[in-house]
Order: structure tokens, then sequence, then C-alpha cells
């Protein structure tokens, strides 16, 4: 069985802890919800598990190997790939060689990669703006191809960073169901996202962040209810209806 | 219908060959000069490319590895006789090595945009006043090479036609080199680090050793582009091969031309070749007049063409289908 494990995680920023002694485990097939407030290290987690931060104690490891000290390109070979917040298409190239260039990273030939990226922008629903240059396309289709692209890579786990977030309800179902499929693909998710709605539906389990800490881990509906997270997260008056 | 425009292109694939062939035995050696010039430019634009303008990597010292091919083969034909054209092969490969020293120190230490472009300019600067104070180098005189008259296999010859073959094979060499960059999965990768480092990392691509890669073969072929030089000259001195002027020279045409594209360089050398010709032969009477109005033309150029001439053209190009 192929795991992802954090054990003991810890990242200061000068006298800002980000990430405070975390540990916790992603099961393969289960899409893991990551929750917290503003500033609660979040985003400093992905970046330590995809290799962007080194983390000042602690391990990550994929399986039995330790991801610690390796560079992103490699953790991505291993089979993480991840998202970003902002997402950041190169956006000069057309939309499909955007798309190709994560396929080179297991694909050798030209042909095989052009076949693969179009059947990631069908799946996405950008085979129709495949010529487009990447900067001429929205919000919503930025970050479509932000899926495509790490799709791209064929990982077996995938970290998304808010994915959803300046998206229109309708665009926000959309994307659900895109993650849904992704999860029937195969892949184990691990995902950030601030609108309970869309986390409480998603996920199988939620692991609640706070000042860098977890302060609640578990099945979404008993997260909700737990009185850690109304407090620090919600707000002190906050019903979950 | 189909047929019809490949046969049509076919003609005029072949017509612009057969032009190309026979143009230089026709002209005057002032415009077979003309034409060495503007493809020498072009060459070094286009090597220039692969790394400043593909890979994003600004490049502000290229004359370090132009003045490293002049060098290398000159010195190895003047004081051991070794002809240049092996000397050329010699200077490319020191060229590389020295593409190695700048790109391993440059990008391992992270070194992006202008800081890299100033580390680059130092490489350069450091090559110069090196080769302005060793004996070897000839100090500030510079070396002369010798004359052998027409002697093709120690890389002379007394008609510019000769010159203008062996750039023109160069030029179509890096041309599609360059081409199969721009269509595979180098292409992708230099410009995916262009566009977004972090987000390339993300997907798998080595960073670090696809900059390295992109400055080893600009390196190689930029010091190619020295020894035709200075065979072409006969002459070389520390302010022509590693002055700044020089690495300005190298990049200003793929600027104007368009950067990260494969016929930029070209379209870059083909207006300023001749547009200095033409500004110094109307007012070369007045010292510097040319330079001021082909200054001037180059600002507006950067100005209003943001993304080069071949970028202009495209975009007017797709306006019109739309």
């Amino acid at each position: 069985m192929r795991f992802l494990k954090i054990e003991n995680l810890s990242k200061s920023f000068g006298g800002l802890t980000a990430v405070n002694h975390v540990t916790f485990q992603v099961e393969q097939g289960e899409i893991m919800g990551l929750i917290g407030p503003n500033g609660s290290g979040k985003t400093t987690l992905f970046n330590l598990i995809s290799g962007f931060l080194a983390p000042d104690k602690g391990n990550i490891y994929l399986g039995e190997k330790s991801l610690v000290g390796l560079r992103p390109h490699q953790i991505c070979k291993r089979g993480i790939g991840r998202t970003f917040q902002i997402a950041k298409p190169f956006s000069h190239l057309s939309v499909m060689r955007n798309v190709r260039t994560a396929v080179f990273n297991w694909e050798r030939t030209i042909s095989g990669a052009n076949r693969e990226s179009e059947g990631l922008l069908k799946f996405v629903g950008l085979w129709s703006k495949r010529n487009e240059s990447a900067s001429s396309l929205t919000l919503m289709e930025r970050k479509r191809l932000e899926l495509a692209r790490s799709l791209g890579t064929h990982p077996k786990f995938l970290l998304l960073d808010e994915v959803m977030a300046g998206l229109t309800p309708v665009e926000q179902q959309k994307m659900i169901e895109l993650v849904k499929k992704i999860r029937e693909g195969g892949i184990t998710l691990i995902v950030i996202e601030h609108t309970m709605q869309i986390i409480m539906t998603l996920s199988d389990r939620i692991v609640v962040l706070c000042f860098g800490e977890i302060i609640a881990e578990g099945p979404p509906q008993a997260v909700a209810q737990d009185p850690n997270v109304i407090k620090s997260y919600l707000g002190e008056k906050y019903r979950f209806a | 219908m189909f047929k019809k425009s490949i046969a049509n292109s076919l003609f005029l694939w072949f017509g612009l060959i057969l032009i190309v062939i026979l143009l230089p035995f026709f002209l005057p050696p002032y415009f077979i000069h003309v034409l060495v010039m503007i493809l020498f430019y072009a060459y070094l634009g286009t090597s220039w490319n692969i790394l400043g303008g593909y890979a994003g990597q600004f490049s502000f010292g290229h004359a370090a590895f132009f003045g490293i091919g002049a060098y290398a083969s000159t010195l190895a034909f003047v004081n051991w006789g070794i002809s240049p054209w092996l000397g050329m092969i010699l200077g490319g490969l020191l060229g590389m090595l020295l593409g190695l020293l700048i790109g391993s120190l440059c990008f391992h230490y992270g070194l992006r945009g202008p800081y890299f472009a100033l580390a680059t300019l130092a490489f350069s600067e450091l090559l110069r006043l090196i080769s302005l104070n060793l004996d070897l180098t000839g100090k500030a005189m510079g070396i002369l090479i010798p004359l052998k008259g027409n002697a093709p296999f120690s890389f002379q010859h007394e008609s510019k036609i000769f010159y203008y073959f062996v750039i023109l094979l160069m030029f179509i060499g890096v041309l599609w080199i360059t081409r199969c960059i721009d269509k595979g999965k180098f292409g992708d990768y230099f410009t995916a680090i262009r566009e977004d480092e972090d987000s390339a990392e993300a997907i798998g691509v080595d960073t670090f050793a696809y900059k390295l890669l992109a400055i080893l073969i600009s390196g190689f072929l930029t010091a190619l582009g020295g020894t035709f030089y200075a065979q072409y000259f006969l002459y070389i001195d520390p302010a022509i091969t590693f002055g700044v002027g020089n690495s300005i020279e190298i990049f200003l045409r793929p600027i104007v031309g368009g950067m990260g594209t494969v016929y930029g360089p070209l379209i870059g050398a083909s207006v300023l070749g001749p547009l200095g010709e033409v500004t110094r032969g109307l007012l070369g009477g007045y010292q510097g007049v040319h330079l001021m109005i082909y200054g001037a033309i180059l600002v507006s150029v950067i100005i209003f063409l943001p993304n080069g001439i071949y970028g202009w053209l495209r975009s007017l190009k797709k306006k019109h289908r739309d």
C-alpha cells in the first residue's frame, strides 16, 4: 500500500512558526481536505511536501522513502503533483503545449505527448482552446489548465491548492465533478479549500490547521462539530447547518 | 487545390535556394560583405536566442563565448599551425566549458534576470582584462593572423564568396538546431523555464539541468562564430572580441527581430544590417550622426514593437485572419 506520511514536520520563517510538529497520513485513494484560517500554514505545508521549501524538522515519506532533500522536479517524478494557489500558466505557450510540457515528464515522443495532451485537454474541457496562448484564458480556464498540466505528469498524489477560489458557484460545481473524476481515476488527493460547503461534500477526511498546528482531524461531520474548530476557524457563534 | 499549394511552396523554396546560391556571383564585393555581416549577426543572434530568447536567461556577456572561440582558433593557428577549422571545434568546446562554468555557478546560486545578466557581463569583462594583459594574447595590440591567400583548408580565401558560403552553411545549421528545439521537448522545457520556473519544476522539469543545457548549446555555437570573425577579418583584439559592445551587437538583433522565435534574429539582422549601412552611407560625413539615427530607430522599435518585428508580423497576420 502506497501512502504519504507527514511526520513531525516543522518550518519557521524567522520568528514565525508556519508549520509546527504536524503529523498525518494520507491513504491511497482518499480525498483529504486541508482547511484552516488564513495564514494557518496550509500552503507552506504543500510547499514542504512538493519540495519548494525544506523543512526545519521532521520527515515526509512516500511509502518507505523519505522525500526530504529532493528538488521539486524529483518529487514530481516520484508521483506527487501540485497546483498553485495563483494559477501559473506558461503564458506565451499555447494551451496544448502547456500540457505537453508536463507530459514530457514521462513520454518521450512528440506524437505520443500530443496524443496524451489531447486526452487531458478533452478531459478538462479545454480542447477547443488548444491553439490559444495561455495568456488569453479566463480564470476558470486557467485553473482547468493548471489541473490538466498537473495531471499530465501522471501523479499518484495530487495537491490541489484552492482550485475553486474565485470561481462562480456553477463553475465550482463543474470543478467538483472534475475533482471527483480524478479520484475515480485512482489518484489520491489533498485539497486545500476555503468554502466549507465544498470541502464538506468533497472530502473523505479533513485535517484542520490553526497557527501551524493540527487542531482536529477526522470525517467532515465530526470535524465540523469539533468545538475547537468552530472556535478558531468558523467563529464563536457559527452553527453548522 | 492542396497539391497545387504544395507545388507552389516547393517552387518558392527552390527559387529561394537558387537565389541564395547564385546571388553572390552577381554582386560586387561590398554587397557580398553586407550579406556576410547580415548572416553573421543572424548566426550569432540565433545562437544567443537559444539561451536568452527561449530559455529566458538574458546573457549580457555573450562576447565571452565569442572571444573564447576567436582566440582559441587564432592562437592554435598562429602558435602551432593548427587549421582554424579544427581550432573552431576546439573553440566551441572551450565555449561549452565556459558555459559550464558560468552556468553551474549562476544557476546553482539561483541568479535570475538582471543578476544573471550582470554575472555574464562580469565574465566577459574578466576575459577582456585577461586578454588585455597576457603576452600570449598580444595584449592591446591583438593578433594579426598571417595571410595565406587562397587557402580554404586554413579557413582563408581572397574572395568574399568563400566566406559567404561558410557563414550561410553555419547559419542554416544553427537555424535547423533552433527549429528542432522549437518544435520539441527542449522548446517546451526552455519556454516553461522562461515563463515560470516554479511551475516548470512542479511538473518535473529539472530547471537547473535545462538552463545548463541551453548555455552549453549557446556557448558552443557562439564560439564558432568567434572563429569565423577572426578568419574573416584576420585580426582580433580584446575590445572587439570580449568587449561590451560586441555583447550588445549579439543580442540586439534577436531583440529587434523577436526573442524566442526561430526567425526573429534573422529578421532583426536583415533589418538592422542594411539600416546601419544606409545611415552610414547617407550621413557618414557627419561624425556620429548615423549612429544617432540608428539608435533612434532602435529605440522606436523596442518601444512600439515590444515582441519584435516577427511578433508584430504575426499579430498582423492573426488580425487579418480574424
